[in-house]
């Protein structure tokens, strides 16, 4: 009698206590770090996973030094002030093209790493932003969405035309790397150009059709950053009309004034996009130019082969009280000059270094209309660009179609000194790398543009 | 009611002054956790004061009354229970009486080995005589307690050894570990040759081998927490050894720290447990075998009283130590070129450095460095208990002890402190007992620095100045003495300048456990028992060392801001367990069932915070706040760790005929530490024994009298591993995007991570000849693991940086064997004489592996920056080698020719040239025999015990000769003295060493790799037992009194000499112990 109702009491209690409360108790937080579904609880977690990736894509080793004035302003040939053997392995071996160096292979495999370390933070905030709708405000909920989609694009792009192969128009099929879009411990699949161009640009449309039109966020990737970085990637697609659309968008939009002085030289209002740089990281630029061994710099050679000859200017702002040397002066005497736009010390400047330009609008724009042969369209768009950096106003007449791309590649050298662009220029364009302009050091036998996969 | 409520307020008093009590005790301790730890304590306390009093005495009739047994024989003791009067017990004569007991009551009589007898008492029948009739089945026999149930021994069949608590006692009075270890031939310590014998250094054990790949290579273990917080959390602790056995201290998980610093005298017994059988009930935490722990527990007795003290001297055991002299060394130090050059003007110099030390020696300065941190130490345990309760049902024991562990280096010791209150009630049905122990302990660790520094020192050099002062630099320098150039071998500190300095080192905890178990019989056959046990510690440690002390000499900085460090870690442990269990015994004629179910459920949490401080010039600036600060590297950091578990397990056991027995249990646990997409993990276990003995067939003859087979098999589990299982966010300290903090996923972690898990196979068989004079008994064992937690090799485009998976296997394999025999045993002359041999071998081979670890053993075949990574015999971890495997490079020896040594490489040339490349698996480090043997002679009262272990067919990397003879540095150290004995000195010479004008690096060779057997007296004991009848002992109301002398560690004879006890000494123990009742 006794046992029966025991039998009755116990043993659904054990059962209910084991089956229903175990979960639960067995969710003990591990050690001193926050579980990510404790990260997800607000738009503030949301927010700051967001932020997180920033940093990420800010650290020196990715946006904050080698992806723009550092390894990738080697490969774009934006410095030629010492690069010899005494520079250092990376930067020397760097503008020979020799990526199989140990050192060169480092940077390499910290670009490839790094990225898809990001796109990891941002497969993780993205696996939960649906699930967790309810606890962002719908600004907050498409805001960080888009971004996260949007950065998930550029960095993709980015490594795309880095690790692309050469002559990329006519290799968009050849299996390249895989395109992250969730997060996954399993084997990879590589894919082609074309796929990962396509999956971009879902990406961005799909970001897109959230972000606001209305905020100017130079530091986030918004609207703007969005339709431009679409802008950038159709034309590598060579799809020329919605690349003319997309840049033409941002161009008519009326939110972006070209600068009429040269105070600003970073042309701050100009950026679509652009990187915060910590603090700490700040110094990386000074240290890399103004240690005891003065490393990367324009000399004054230099600076008149890119800015003045061949019908340039040197009233060119961005030339023009740009460059000064280690000890703060515009004087000469110096070998290593540096451009003001990345001279942190001055307090002046922001701390951001620029992802996409305004600029970049009217030369996509400008090349789109030379391809289809509107040299008048492509030289009013390029004047426009060079008449806000001091030039007088239809500067460029009567150029043939050649001569108008030639500008446009000057354009890329001038405009983005320093920031890396003009490699993938050269890589796009599929230009000789034995021959370009503003070459210091031999690349060696067989150097190509494309860098090899780390894995 | 308002009885009960007045009782309320009374314990609620009761309640305050054991608050301010406690309070005043842990006058360290954060106070929240001493209120909420009071508080607790008090709600035990109210829970029992309420049960006691709840039995009111109502009137009615005096009951008198003689209980026999079968035979007519009056017993005594027998326990006598009644509903409304209590427990009382029988006389010594038998007879009992009880007053006021009403009519119809029933009065129960129930004793240890009998079958209850009740009766109710009739209206004028008074007067009982009660028959008790023996258990009949053998219940009453051993019992093998697993810490979750119980079972007879006779029908377990799994592979357990029970160890009595007097056995280890005899075995050495003062450390459990090492006691243990001694007696059970699976259980094996890990013998840490650099710490020797520091009583601050918690030994290593595993059982039945190690199915766990190192810590270093899975990531598994790794702690940030600090040493003295993570050996006293329940968790971390595991984490340190992912092979320690699981320990179970009277039904609770506890640590090693715990047992390591328990009183030896209070065990009652302990219980191995080894196979799958034995312990699959405790499912994900039972791979690497279980130990539990029983205290004694308070008898029904007159109110008794128990002392023992030990005194106990250890002495430092230096005979391995072979050094060069003061002469040798400056003859050795001349012929390697020390004080010669080829430039003119340098060698000048060097000569009068030469002529210096010269004057040295022959002013006949040989100082014997190894001697001035070493002392005997002498410390002291007292033991003090107290029980009591004798017929009633409330018993109670107090008991309480200090231990003083005394290490042989100045300064280092070890003090625990406990308490201990253990209070029972036994009602008729219901049985509860709670125990409070507040244990504390407080490790000093010594301020002359490690040994090591002073086997390198000089013999030539000084003790102290002319003054008799101890000099912090050992010699004037160049200028001082006018020498043209500066000493060879740079500035000579003198390590025992610290021991003049004002330097903290040492680490203490305090801690509380309160175990409250019940214990209710429902029927004859079902019985219900519940457990809650609450433990919290509160560990800390501190070090300080001034801008002064030795360590800083070649540190640059400022004396006032770097120079001088502090540290000082607060941490907090806590535990709650809980337990369930029903159990239900029956035979039915022919049949017996035992089965148990319980649930249990655990949740352990550690948090630390350790803060280091920099900046004393000077040694009176030695508290935390005095110091300059943090510098720019050091900053404040804490580590909080939570574990939780949940597990239930149904075990069942049937035996027909008393002969057949199977025996089956199941398992389901659940940790926090699980993936989240695994978190509970089923185990099991089958298995089946044969009393071969009780057979129809088997007649009682005088050769075999017991015969016992048993075989298992089962899955259990291993828990030891960090939590890799979340993804975990960490902010971004040290950058902002546009002053918006950032986080980061900061290792992804793998949400499929799985319980490691072992199957056993184990089968065995015990035998008893010759009337029980004989007891042989064998167990083998197969233990295949799977799920070992590897790092993976994942494409760096997943975006993950370290990622682990369940990859590994191993298996381990081997065999424990004992006999026992009674050689002499005259109970008429009082003379016994027992010895008892085992032997045991457990080896583990890899079944498989990540292809990560090859990068890991790539990393080990690296040079390193100093070029001195290779000096020491590098694992490599390849399916198919066993895991204690020695890699080294095949040595040819010494080449007489030239003195150089000759290496065959892989494809079986000889080469000159050392290459990683070349390293091949030359001898298993893991002996094919461990095990010990002992011997127990009684003579009337004399008692002379014997215990050794020996280990035969192990080999190891002879380590010092590769440091002291070849690799030494002799401008800096002092060396063996085979450095000018031994090596190669001219061709021809058919010597083990190279030359010592040869400075090369001595890198892994076979050469180097010896066989270590050995044989190690570890205890020799003798006892007397003073005889009742003594005046004297009447006179003192002693009962029995006894003094007993143990020597342990008393000597070693081995195949390989090398040095042992690099950074803290071995010692041998002397100890002398007395022990009484009254």
């Amino acid at each position: 009698m006794f046992n029966r109702k025991l039998y009755k009491f116990i043993l659904p209690v054990a059962l209910l206590l084991f089956t229903a409360g175990c979960k639960k108790f067995l969710d003990a937080p591990s050690r001193y770090q926050i579980k990510a579904d404790d990260v997800f609880t607000s738009e503030q977690g949301f927010q700051q996973a967001l932020d997180g990736v920033y940093l990420q894509i800010g650290a020196p080793g990715l946006y904050g030094k080698e992806l723009q004035y550092g390894f990738l302003s080697v490969l774009a040939h934006s410095w030629d002030t010492t690069i010899r053997p005494q520079i250092g392995d990376l930067y020397y071996q760097a503008a020979r093209y020799n990526y199989a160096h140990p050192a060169v292979k480092t940077v390499i495999g910290n670009i490839w790493d790094s990225s898809y370390s990001a796109i990891l933070n941002i497969n993780v905030a993205l696996g939960k932003i649906d699930e967790k709708k309810d606890v962002l405000s719908v600004d907050g909920y498409n805001a960080i969405k888009s971004e996260l989609l949007g950065l998930r694009a550029y960095l993709h792009f980015d490594l795309l035309r880095m690790f692309g192969p050469d002559n990329p128009a006519s290799n968009l099929s050849v299996a390249v790397m895989p395109y992250m879009d969730k997060v996954s411990t399993g084997t990879s699949t590589y894919l082609p150009a074309n796929d990962i161009i396509d999956r971009c640009i879902n990406d961005l449309k799909a970001a897109k059709a959230i972000a606001s039109q209305n905020k100017i966020t130079r530091g986030r990737i918004g609207y703007w950053g969005l339709t431009g970085l679409l802008a950038r990637i159709y034309l590598y697609k060579a799809d020329y009309t919605n690349a003319a659309a997309n840049a033409g968008e941002v161009i008519n939009s009326g939110k972006f004034p070209l600068a009429t002085s040269s105070a600003d030289f970073q042309y701050l209002n100009e950026l679509l996009f652009s990187v915060y740089i910590s603090a700490p990281h700040l110094t990386q630029y000074e240290k890399s130019i103004l240690n005891s061994t003065p490393s990367l710099g324009l000399s004054v050679n230099g600076q008149n082969i890119v800015f003045v000859a061949a019908g340039g200017s040197l009233n060119d702002w961005r030339k023009l009280s740009q460059f000064i040397t280690t000890n703060g002066t515009t004087t000469p005497a110096a070998a290593v000059m540096l451009t003001k736009k990345l001279y942190f010390q001055n307090s002046s400047m922001a701390n951001v270094l620029p992802m996409i330009r305004f600029t970049e609008m009217y030369y996509i724009a400008a090349e789109c209309a030379n391809v289809n042969k509107d040299t008048t369209t492509a030289m009013s768009l390029l004047n426009k660009v060079r008449q806000a950096r001091n030039f007088p106003a239809n500067s460029l007449t009567n150029l043939s179609q050649a001569a108008v791309q030639t500008e446009i590649q000057k354009e890329y050298m001038k405009e983005f000194l320093g920031e890396g662009q003009a490699f993938f220029y050269f890589k796009r364009m599929n230009l000789d790398i034995n021959n370009l302009p503003l070459t210091k050091v031999s690349p060696v036998p067989g150097a190509v543009y494309a860098f090899p996969v780390p894995e | 009611m308002r009885q009960i409520i007045n009782q309320k307020e009374e314990s609620n008093s009761n309640c305050d002054s054991m608050n301010t009590g406690i309070q005043k005790f842990i006058k360290s301790a954060d106070a929240r956790l001493t209120k909420s730890l009071a508080s607790r304590f008090c709600m035990l306390l109210l829970s029992a004061f309420f049960i006691t009093q709840a039995f009111a005495q109502p009137a009615g009739h005096l009951v008198k009354g003689k209980v026999v047994d079968a035979a007519g024989k009056a017993m005594a003791n027998v326990s006598i229970w009644t509903k409304t009067v209590g427990a009382s017990i029988s006389k010594p004569d038998g007879t009992f009486e009880i007053k006021n007991v009403p009519d119809g009551a029933v009065i129960r009589f129930t004793h240890v080995g009998y079958q209850p007898v009740e009766t109710k008492v009739e209206p004028g029948k008074y007067s009982l005589n009660v028959v008790m009739k023996e258990t009949v089945s053998e219940l009453a026999d051993v019992v093998v307690n697993t810490g979750l149930y119980k079972r007879p021994v006779a029908t377990f069949t799994g592979a357990s050894s029970i160890i009595s608590g007097t056995e280890l006692k005899t075995i050495n009075p003062t450390n459990v570990i090492q006691a243990l270890v001694a007696a059970e031939p699976a259980l094996r310590l890990v013998e840490n040759n650099t710490m020797g014998s520091d009583p601050n250094n918690l030994p290593v054990i595993q059982l039945r081998g190690q199915n766990n790949l190192p810590t270093g290579l899975s990531g598994q273990g790794t702690s940030e927490m600090s040493k003295a917080v993570y050996e006293g959390d329940i968790m971390s602790t595991y984490l340190s050894n992912p092979n320690q056995p699981l320990l179970i201290l009277d039904g609770f998980q506890t640590t090693l720290q715990r047992i390591n610093d328990m009183d030896i005298n209070l065990i009652e017994r302990v219980t191995i447990l080894k196979d799958a059988a034995a312990t699959a009930a405790y499912g994900s935490k039972a791979a690497n075998g279980v130990i539990v722990i029983e205290t004694k527990q308070p008898a029904s007795s007159l109110l008794r009283v128990n002392y023992s003290v030990n005194f106990t001297t250890q002495v430092a055991d230096l005979s391995s130590y072979d050094m060069m002299n003061a002469s040798e060394l400056l003859e050795a130090q001349r012929i390697k070129g020390v004080y010669n050059s080829e430039s003119n003007y340098t060698d000048i110099g060097l000569k009068q450095w030469y002529d210096y030390r010269m004057r040295n020696v022959l002013s006949g300065v040989n100082t014997d460095w190894m001697a001035q941190p070493i002392r005997s130490g002498f410390g002291t345990n007292h033991s003090l208990s107290l029980t009591g309760g004798n017929g009633s049902a409330l018993r109670f024991s107090l008991s309480a002890s200090y231990m003083n562990n005394v290490g042989v280096m100045k300064g280092s010791n070890r003090e625990n402190f406990s308490v201990n209150n253990n209070i029972s009630y036994l009602g008729r049905n219901l049985k509860i007992t709670n125990a409070t122990t507040i244990t504390s302990g407080l490790s000093n660790n010594t301020s002359w620095g490690s040994f090591r520094s002073y086997v390198q020192q000089f013999p030539y050099l000084k003790l102290t100045d002319s003054l008799g002062n101890i000099n912090k630099i050992l010699e004037p320098n160049s200028g001082q003495l006018g020498f043209l150039v500066g000493d060879p071998g740079g500035v000579l500190t003198n390590v025992m300048y610290n021991s003049t300095l004002n330097v903290k080192d040492y680490s203490n905890y305090l801690g509380f456990t309160n175990n409250l178990q019940l214990d209710y019989t429902l029927t004859n056959a079902f019985h219900l028992r519940g457990a809650l046990g609450i433990t919290t510690q509160l560990p800390a440690s501190e070090q300080y060392f001034p801008a002064d002390h030795t360590s800083f000499v070649n540190s640059g900085g400022s004396t006032i801001t770097s120079l001088g460090s502090y540290s000082l870690v607060r941490g907090k442990n806590n535990t709650v367990d809980g337990k369930f269990n029903l159990d239900y015994n029956k035979q039915i004629k022919q049949h017996a069932f035992y089965v148990s179910v319980g649930i249990s459920a655990q949740q352990s949490s550690s948090y630390s915070i350790s803060r280091s401080v920099t900046g004393s010039p000077t040694d009176n600036v030695n508290d935390l706040g005095m110091l300059n600060g943090y510098n720019s590297s050091l900053k404040p950091n804490s580590v909080y760790s939570e574990t939780r578990n949940l597990s239930y397990f149904v075990s069942g056991t049937y035996t027909y005929a008393k002969r057949y027995t199977v025996e089956g249990t199941y398992n389901q646990s659940g940790s926090s530490q699980f993936g989240t997409n695994n978190r509970t993990a089923p185990f099991w276990s089958m298995g089946a024994s044969w009393l071969a003995d009780r057979e129809h067939f088997f007649k009682p003859n005088k050769v075999i009298s017991g015969l016992r087979f048993f075989a298992n098999l089962g899955l259990t589990g291993n828990q030891n591993f960090g939590p890799y299982t979340y993804p975990v966010y960490q902010y971004n300290m040290t950058d902002d995007n546009r002053l918006q903090l950032g986080s980061l996923v900061n290792g992804y972690a793998n949400p499929n991570l799985k319980w490691q898990q072992t199957k056993k196979y184990s089968f065995g068989s015990t035998m008893s000849f010759l009337k029980g004079k004989l007891n042989v008994s064998g167990s083998f064992f197969l233990d295949q693991t799977d799920n070992l937690i590897l790092p993976l090799s994942v494409a760096p485009s997943t975006g993950f940086v370290s990622y682990s998976d369940n990859l590994g296997s191993t298996e381990s394999r081997g065999y424990e064997m004992s006999i026992g025999a009674n050689i002499i045993r005259n109970s008429a002359k009082n003379i016994f004489w027992n010895i008892s041999v085992n032997a045991g071998h457990a080896s583990t081979i890899i079944k498989s592996l990540s292809p990560a670890v090859e990068a890991i053993n790539k990393s080990y075949d690296l040079v390193g920056t100093d070029g001195k990574a290779q000096t020491k015999a590098l694992p490599r971890y390849q399916v198919g080698q066993s895991m204690s495997t020695i890699w080294a490079v095949r040595s040819l020896g010494i080449d007489p020719a030239n003195g150089y040594e000759m290496f065959q490489k892989l494809d079986g040339s000889k080469t000159y040239v050392w290459d990683a490349n070349d390293k091949q698996p030359i001898k298993d480090g893991n002996a094919f025999l461990k095990g010990s043997l002992m011997s127990n002679f009684t003579y009337k009262a004399f008692t002379l015990n014997l215990a050794m272990g020996y280990q035969l067919g192990a080999y190891t990397y002879n380590q010092t000769l590769v440091d002291k003879i070849e690799n030494v540095n002799i401008l800096v150290n002092n060396a063996s003295v085979r450095v000018l004995n031994d090596r190669w000195k001219q061709p021809g010479d058919m010597v083990m060493f190279k030359a010592l004008t040869d400075g090369s690096i001595t890198n892994a060779t076979s050469r180097f790799v010896q066989q270590n057997n050995f044989l190690d007296a570890s205890s020799i004991s003798f006892a007397y037992n003073f005889p009742r009848n003594l005046s004297w002992v009447r006179k003192l109301h002693l009962s029995t009194p006894r003094i007993a002398i143990t020597q342990n560690n008393v000597f070693r004879i081995g195949t390989i000499k090398m040095e042992r006890g690099t950074g803290y000494p071995f010692a041998r123990s002397f100890s002398f112990g007395l022990s009484t009742n009254f």
